[in-house]
């Protein structure tokens, strides 16, 4: 099967004392075998909650409230727990963004690895000791053995973040959700994390999902690229489509961020998202974009297919209305 | 340490009125006062007192008690297994109940049986617990007779002073217990764990309830100034011969060489028993064990 | 310079703007809390009946008549006679103001003197901070009710001593608080700014400094409040407090004890409003912290 997983209209709502926020409002995308899928976007995009539905990891006040994830074939909102705790750390694994509280401060670093494998294959971490050792060697960490008896706090940030790879891959995952997982480090490291976590994918031959706020860095990794805003896919197309001529008007404005000529001059995008409890009708970027209309806030636009991608923007319906690019 | 000591010696010395006359009676003379004064040490400046005091009480030697004409040493001696009986026992009882039902109300917040608890908590720190004292004795010593009521002769006398005491340590333990698992469930290492695929039992154990001991341990550590305060009161009321209604009489009687006595000793026993529970943190969490030791 | 003096104003202005917002805010908040709004309504009228005490109450709280003693509540009586025969509800009413008023002079004390303490510790560190927080910290390791009764010991019974006792054991904790926030505060612009045009520190603390500690030092107070009841009572009981025939509540409680199987109504009554009160300060602490500020809620201790 070619497709290894098929995201049909989820929706992931959090109801919250004050309303209802619409963290991921109809998302449709599909994920192929061997790519990495990058998905880009500013804090509160969805981008993370769309990797956190994905793997199962929605708890109240968070709920799925329609569509489907399909993996391999199956629906993985029909499962039981009993089910989905067969498949995440399985067949899915997932890569987390802060290294520091995202590992138990009381246990050592190599029963935590020795735990992801004990999850599933029974008996108790201390029979997974050497296994533990060698996927940290795998994750490049060197003198593996006397690290795995240290704890968390003795380690750097990107060592870290390494055993938490080593913990996302410890069962071959056919699918690797990463979650922002250079945010958190130093620049330097964050080349080096994120060579690690592809080669890592070419030797297990698993399918990625990299999630990230640093559109750049998509450009130069991602097969495809798909970019969120406000809880909806705007854009989702090939780096090459998207660095070259970016359709909507958000992905414009974040390339146009980071511009790292020199001499160009920084723009930021004015205004911020809007709340996600009542979205304005229309499209969600309307009220921060420079080419929106009348049509623009009044009716959402649906991702279309336009010049080899697919873009959510009414500038590019039909054909028209894109004088003022 | 030492500040502890200069404390409690600053305080007995602050009495108003004369030691040494209170010993004499007041039908001596003022030769015999003065004598005593001397015999005591009391005529010499009050740094010597100290240095004196400080160095006697290493030796063991707290002074003798004036109503008993015996040591201090050895009136605190006899009567302390009571206390630490007391004490053991109460502290038992409030962990065996407080901890689970803390762990329960923090899983199933919502449940009436949580709310229960917590409402119980509120009202256990606002209760005065003489009182509280009292109205027990009446329910299960006058009315249904079940229980004795003062003294010490049996194990059943143990069962209503360590349980009252118990219920004073209660309140704090289980909101904290519940807060404590509630923040600890909310860790990010907790999604880690769920993310591998580990079942809910092991989730909590390992992840959960193992983090949130830290800071309970905190409380229980810290509780132990309220154990001791309460034993005093406890023991008070149920006529149970431990330390504490020994300090309440000898302040009765100003016996002050034995009042003095005893809070050096408590105040003592409280600082080891700190230093104890430092070395039990040590054991859970690691962080700290590097920082001691290193 | 100049700089330095717009910012100071521009600031001084947002922070005016927030104040009076957080301060609607809070009333809002406070008004939403049944529990906390109903036991300041139960404060207030056991403030107003120890105040009335001070005119009327409906027999002489002193006066004793074995005649009558020990009888359970009736009409004469609502509240029934002690151990000697002295009306108990007139005894509560003047007893009031025992409890009550040594427990809001302890409590301000002992938090004028933590306070004092936390901000000189936190404003100029140092040494200062070093001696003061190890003196806090002695003192934090005491337990209350041993300290309480040790310096009463001392320097005997009575008002005055019960006062010194709770404000000593009370201070550390506020020292403690306002340090903290006063760490917080004082790498803030405006600070620095406050500084540069050369006010003096100590307008510095207390125009500035202060007002930010406000919220924790109030919401301690009101727990400290039912502490102290409940600690003064104690020592009451234990007849180290405020002496007979006074009838501070716990006084009673220790007077009645001795006909307590008979006559359980001597020691049961006094209790119950020792206890109404202590959880009325403590629900009224619970519902200023939530309307104050959620995330304070590791930091205050109850007692």
């Amino acid at each position: 099967m070619n497709i290894v997983l098929d995201v049909r209209n989820l929706k992931v709502y959090y109801e919250l004392g004050n309303g209802v926020v619409k963290a991921v409002d109809n998302v449709s995308f599909q994920l192929y075998k061997g790519e990495v899928l990058g998905i880009a976007g500013e804090s509160g995009s969805g981008k993370s909650t769309l990797g956190q539905a994905i793997a199962g990891l929605i708890r109240p006040p968070g709920r799925i409230v329609g569509g489907q994830i399909l993996f391999k074939g199956k629906n993985l909102l029909e499962l039981r727990e009993s089910e989905w705790r067969k498949i995440r750390g399985k067949e899915i694994g997932v890569i987390f963004q802060d290294p520091n509280s995202y590992l138990n401060p009381v246990y050592t670093v190599g029963f935590q690895v020795a735990e992801a494998v004990e999850a599933h294959n029974g008996g108790s971490p201390k029979h997974y000791i050497h296994k533990a050792i060698e996927l940290l060697k795998m994750v490049r960490i060197a003198d593996a053995p006397r690290r795995a008896i240290n704890y968390p706090f003795q380690l750097s940030g990107g060592m870290k973040q390494r055993v938490l790879t080593s913990i996302a891959i410890a069962n071959k995952p056919e699918l690797i959700i990463a979650d922002e997982p250079t945010s958190a480090l130093d620049v330097t490291v964050q080349a080096e994390v994120v060579e690690l976590l592809l080669e890592l994918k070419k030797e297990l031959g698993s399918s990625m999902i990299f999630i990230t706020h640093d559109l750049p860095l998509l450009l130069e990794i991602a097969d495809r690229i798909m970019v969120m805003y406000a809880g909806k896919i705007v854009e989702l197309g090939s780096p090459h489509h998207i660095r070259n001529n970016p359709l909507h008007p958000y992905t414009r404005g974040l390339l146009e961020s980071v511009r790292y000529e020199r001499k160009a001059k920084l723009k930021s995008i004015p205004g911020s998202i809007p709340s996600l409890i009542s979205p304005p009708p229309g499209c969600r970027f309307a009220p921060r974009c420079p080419f929106a209309n009348e049509k623009c806030r009044k009716i959402e636009p649906s991702l279309r297919q336009v010049d080899g991608r697919l873009v959510a923007c009414h500038l590019f319906n039909e054909g028209g209305n894109d004088g003022q690019r | 340490m030492i500040g502890a000591l200069l404390v409690v010696f600053l305080i007995m010395r602050i009495l108003p009125g004369d030691p040494a006359r209170l010993i004499a009676g007041p039908e001596a003379s003022w030769e015999d006062v003065e004598n005593i004064r001397k015999m005591l040490g009391l005529d010499k400046p009050l740094y010597i007192q100290f240095i004196e005091y400080v160095k006697s009480v290493f030796k063991g030697d707290f002074g003798k008690s004036i109503k008993y004409g015996t040591p201090v040493i050895d009136e605190i001696l006899a009567r302390l297994p009571y206390t630490i009986l007391l004490a053991v026992a109460a502290e038992a009882i409030a962990v065996a109940l407080a901890l689970p039902l803390g762990v329960y109300s923090a899983l199933k917040p919502n449940s009436t049986l949580s709310r229960f608890i917590s409402a119980i908590s509120l009202f256990g720190a606002s209760l005065p617990i003489f009182w509280l004292a009292l109205i027990l004795i009446y329910i299960f010593s006058a009315k249904l007779k079940w229980l004795p009521s003062f003294g010490a002769g049996s194990w059943k006398h143990l069962i209503l002073p360590s349980f009252t005491l118990a219920l004073l340590l209660m309140g704090n333990l289980t909101r904290i217990t519940r807060s404590s698992v509630m923040e600890a469930a909310s860790m990010n290492h907790v999604t880690t764990a769920v993310a591998k695929g580990l079942d809910n039992g092991k989730v909590l154990r390992r992840h959960v309830l193992r983090v949130s001991m830290i800071p309970i341990i905190t409380i229980m550590g810290l509780q132990i100034g309220s154990l001791l305060g309460g034993a005093v009161i406890t023991e008070t009321v149920f006529a149970w011969p431990g330390i504490g209604s020994l300090l309440i009489d000898s302040i009765f009687y100003r016996d002050y060489p034995l009042a003095q006595g005893i809070i050096l000793f408590i105040v003592l026993a409280f600082v080891i028993v700190n230093l104890a529970v430092d070395f039990i943190y040590g054991l859970i969490d690691p962080r700290v064990r590097s920082r001691t030791w290193s | 310079m100049e700089l330095a003096n717009t910012r100071y104003n521009n600031v001084l202005s947002q922070i005016k703007q927030e104040k009076t917002k957080r301060r609607r805010e809070l009333l809002e908040a406070l008004r939403k809390n049944k529990w906390a709004l109903a036991s300041l309504y139960i404060i207030i009228a056991l403030c107003a009946m120890s105040l009335v005490s001070f005119i009327y109450t409906p027999y002489n709280p002193f006066q004793f008549n074995l005649a009558i003693a020990r009888q359970p509540p009736s009409l004469s009586h609502p509240l029934g006679t002690d151990e000697l025969g002295r009306d108990i509800l007139s005894r509560i009413m003047y007893g009031g103001r025992y409890t009550l008023g040594i427990s809001f002079i302890s409590v301000t004390l002992g938090a004028l003197i933590g306070v004092a303490l936390g901000i000189l510790a936190g404003y100029y560190g140092g040494k200062v901070d070093t001696v003061i927080m190890r003196i806090v910290d002695i003192m934090l390791a005491f337990p209350t009710i041993l300290l309480a009764i040790a310096l009463v010991a001392a320097v005997g019974q009575g008002v005055k001593s019960l006062i010194l006792a709770i404000s000593i054991t009370t201070f550390p904790v506020y020292a403690r608080l306002v340090r903290g926030t006063v760490l917080q505060i004082v790498n803030e612009d405006y600070i620095t700014a406050a500084k540069l045009i050369g006010l003096s520190s100590y307008k510095i603390m207390v125009k500035h400094v202060l007002p930010n500690t406000m919220s924790v030092i109030i919401v301690q107070m009101s727990y400290y409040m039912g502490l102290s009841i409940l600690l003064a009572s104690a020592l009451g009981f234990l007849g180290l407090g405020v002496p007979p025939p006074k009838p501070e509540w716990g006084t009673m409680i220790g007077g009645g004890r001795t006909y307590f199987f008979s006559t359980p109504h001597i020691v049961v009554i006094p209790g119950i409003f020792i206890f109404i009160t202590s959880l009325a300060f403590n629900l009224l602490g619970d519902g200023l912290r939530e309307a104050l500020d959620p995330k304070l809620r590791g930091l205050l201790r109850r007692g």
